[in-house]
């Protein structure tokens, strides 16, 4: 997902097979636009602490101490 | 130790069914009358089973009346979440989009239910594919214009309305717990892995647990002891067995070591929430708890974690039926599988990481403090109208949905077990919870805290408007 425009947007559904009124390229763009927004919310707390990749896997997550 | 509730929990059931005072026929037909009673006003259950749930009852009369064999839940008449699959009948999962054909197979938990001789009276209403806190068409039993929490609403309204005495849910960012605080009951979340999710529709692999909605902390306790344990078909699932959960119920909170966090993500909340929530705190104060004022500010990154992980991994789970059929997902729900096909992996990668930062901040927390368990309100606020979109906190409005979630995720996230039970109630009437969240595998500790507070309070005594005679 490397184009956040209603046109990229449109063809990376297409891409998925997400075709058809139920999916509104210029909305989901817009909703797009937030959630990428809401990712960069937590840039600072993953620059403050280091977090070995492997182990946030969640297939292998576990609640222990 | 029968807690306050009295003839509508499992305990005081269980004991009638031994004592022989009952049969599990009468107790399973009250059910299903109460049912046919309160339904048409609650909506909690989807599906009524009355010959799977007869036949049922007259095995544990059976068993019953052999005078061995019985457990605390035989002949005990339960609810089951519709994602959940029971063998022979439909799991719609509150969606257009899933056949009415019969399930070809019991979950992992419905086998053991039914191996302790429960008696499963029919499906109770999630909302749509388990993700949202509103459960339509379902009603709070307090209020039948407000919602009953979700998205095991439908477990939630119909313990509250006294039909069954326990209801299982699942939770993924607290949708066993949401339902449980709104509708004036207990839940409990148990650790990740504690319980099997195999034969559970799923919602993001990585965050779903099975749990019970219960009326009282006992039943929650007598119910996971049925459910948890190993189960190959669901590999996180622990393989050391559970130790006996009634064990420590009745030791009480004396010299225990409890974190208090009402800092953000748990505030704002209403000024009743506020009030009751210090209230709790100072009776387990009076009670010998030591308390520990906690800030965890990594906490407040929770909504966006949650939904970051939530987000692709539903979409992926959803992924044939958003193309098959997306104009039987409702619209907020096709956006979030939609947005979670297409985000960046990054994004997803970022939640993973921050999962880990907040999973490893509140163990921190606890060992620095020493501490058995944290106190959280469930919830900010008490039960929504059932069209109301904002909550209004005076120093901010935030959607229904973030405001829930905001308080019970961070033990979805953690993998921590959390236990809801009821703390009072705000100036309309409206039941307020009380969370306990303890360190993970320790079910034990959280539930003889929250049996504790049960037991030296009347809050799970009182009755909605809409409940059926014991």
């Amino acid at each position: 997902m490397a184009d956040p425009t209603p046109e990229g947007v449109a063809e990376t559904l297409s891409r998925h097979g997400l075709i058809g009124p139920a999916f509104d390229a210029a909305a989901i763009a817009e909703t797009l636009a937030g959630w990428d927004e809401a990712g960069r919310e937590l840039d600072p707390l993953l620059s403050e602490h280091e977090v070995d990749a492997p182990a946030a896997n969640p297939v292998s997550f576990s609640p222990k101490w | 130790m029968t807690g306050p509730v009295g003839p509508r929990s499992i305990a005081s059931i269980s004991q009638q069914l031994r004592e022989g005072a009952v049969t599990s026929v009468e107790v399973t037909r009250h059910a299903l009358d109460a049912i046919d009673q309160v339904n048409d006003r609650l909506n909690a259950f989807v599906l009524v089973d009355p010959e799977g749930a007869m036949r049922a009852a007259e095995q544990a009369d059976r068993i019953l009346s052999s005078g061995s064999g019985a457990g605390p839940l035989t002949g005990v008449p339960v609810g089951i979440k519709d994602i959940i699959h029971m063998e022979g009948l439909p799991t719609r999962c509150g969606s257009a989009a899933y056949p009415g054909e019969p399930s070809d197979r019991d979950a992992a938990v419905v086998s053991r239910l039914r191996e302790a001789g429960a008696v499963m009276v029919g499906k109770t209403t999630t909302h749509e594919l388990a993700c949202g806190v509103f459960s339509p068409p379902a009603a709070n039993p307090w209020d039948t214009a407000r919602i009953p929490g979700g998205s095991s609403g439908g477990s939630g309204a119909a313990v509250a309305a006294g039909v069954v005495p326990m209801a299982l849910g699942s939770d993924t960012g607290g949708s066993i717990r949401i339902p449980a605080s709104v509708c004036g009951i207990a839940g409990l979340k148990p650790t990740f892995g504690r319980v099997s999710r195999a034969g559970v529709e799923t919602l993001a692999w990585s965050l779903d647990h099975i749990g019970p909605l219960a009326a009282t902390v006992e039943d929650c306790a007598a119910t996971l002891q049925v459910l948890a344990g190993h189960d190959p078909a669901d590999p996180p699932t622990e393989p050391s067995p559970p130790p006996d959960y009634s064990e420590h119920l009745g030791r009480g909170v004396d010299g225990l070591r409890l974190g208090i966090m009402a800092t953000p993500p748990f505030s704002p909340m209403q000024a009743g929430v506020e009030r009751a929530f210090g209230d709790a705190v100072a009776h387990l104060e009076g009670l010998g708890a030591h308390v520990v004022h906690l800030d965890v500010p990594e906490l407040t990154f929770t909504l966006a974690t949650e939904f970051a992980i939530v987000g692709p991994e539903a979409a992926a789970y959803h992924r044939r039926l958003l193309r098959r059929a997306p104009e039987l997902i409702t619209p907020g729900i096709r956006e979030l599988f939609t947005i979670g096909t297409i985000m960046p992996s990054t994004h997803y990668l970022k939640g993973l990481g921050a999962r880990r930062i907040i999973r490893d901040a509140l163990r921190r927390a606890f060992n620095e403090n020493h501490l058995d368990a944290a106190i959280t309100p469930t919830l900010p606020a008490t039960a929504a109208l059932a069209d109301q979109e904002m909550l209004d906190y005076g120093v901010m409005e935030e959607d229904v949905t973030s405001s829930y979630v905001r308080t019970t995720a961070p033990f979805n996230l953690s993998g921590q077990p959390a236990l809801t039970v009821p703390c009072g109630f705000d100036r309309d009437g409206l039941p307020i919870g009380l969370q306990i969240a303890g360190r993970p595998f320790d079910e034990a500790t959280v539930l003889r805290i929250g049996a504790a507070y049960e037991a030296t309070t009347s809050w799970s005594a009182h009755r909605p408007p809409v409940s059926v005679e014991a």
